[in-house]
């Protein structure tokens, strides 16, 4: 038994103070795991612009990796895993992918307002379903499966 | 080469993070945060098989993803990695065994769709 697995959770449904623990948890886990994909993918976009095609080689792949964007971008990367790794030791799979899609949302908007670039009538519509969509999900309860295996 | 890229991205991020999940829910909640209990839990990590399995695919993802940032645009790449919502979903109501009610379709749906559209 690893020293922090923790107790096994019995049921979400019969401790409503473990219910609003686990909410608050996974609400500043989701922002994390937002956050770092946003900077994460925007500094490793950044960076591989810079570097063009860089072919197929895997040298070249690996040579990519210390670009300071590239680099920047993987370490923000790396939060997003552990992050991502953590919420999903207790929020469901189906809850966790439609939530984080919110950084679909933030990476469209930083873009019109730190980089100025300009958001067409399709691209609305698109902000507003994925955050409406966002908002559906977000009302269910984030662990439905009761079932917790012994390690 | 664009949809063969498309199809391994897809693949892998959905074996990658369902096999995440699966194995985040094996090893139990993460409660400790402070540094001993993040390398412990590391360590415990390191050796579940279904995390070995995650990391595999989402390596594979990554490359896939960056690869495929080099030979077509973001807004290509972007709205078709939403392709993931529908197999993922899928695989977390039958092999995950999570209770995805019509809330949780709605919003995959929404969310995919809303994707493709901010994408353009």
């Amino acid at each position: 038994m690893p020293a922090i697995s923790g107790t096994v959770q019995e049921s979400v449904h019969g401790i409503p103070d473990n219910a609003v623990r686990l909410r608050a948890k996974t609400r500043i886990f989701t922002a994390l795991v937002v956050f770092s994909s946003v900077t994460g993918n925007s500094a490793l976009s950044h960076g591989m612009k810079q570097l063009g095609d860089i072919g197929n080689s895997p040298l070249a792949l690996i040579e990519a990796l210390f670009h300071p964007w590239v680099a920047l971008g993987i370490a923000l990367l790396i939060l997003w895993t552990l992050t991502h790794m953590a919420l999903l030791s207790w929020a469901d799979l189906s809850y966790v992918l439609p939530v984080t899609a919110i950084g679909y949302v933030l990476t469209a908007l930083s873009g019109k307002y730190l980089l100025n670039e300009t958001i067409s009538q399709g691209q609305w519509i698109g902000i507003l379903l994925i955050t409406s969509g966002v908002i559906i999900v977000g009302l269910t309860a984030p662990v439905t499966t009761t079932q917790r295996e012994p390690e | 080469m664009r949809w063969v890229l498309v199809f391994i991205l897809v693949a892998s991020t959905t074996l990658g993070d369902v096999a995440r999940a699966r194995g985040m829910k094996h090893h139990g909640e993460v409660r400790e945060f402070h540094p001993g209990a993040i390398s412990s839990a590391l360590w415990s990590l390191a050796r579940n098989k279904w995390v070995i399995l995650s990391t595999f695919g989402m390596a594979i993802s990554f490359f896939a993803f960056v690869r495929l940032l080099t030979i077509a645009p973001m807004s290509f790449a972007v709205p078709v990695s939403a392709a993931t919502f529908i197999p993922e979903t899928i695989l977390a109501r039958l092999y995950l065994r999570e209770q995805v009610d019509w809330r949780r379709w709605a919003g995959a749906g929404l969310i995919a769709a809303g994707v493709v559209l901010i994408s353009r």
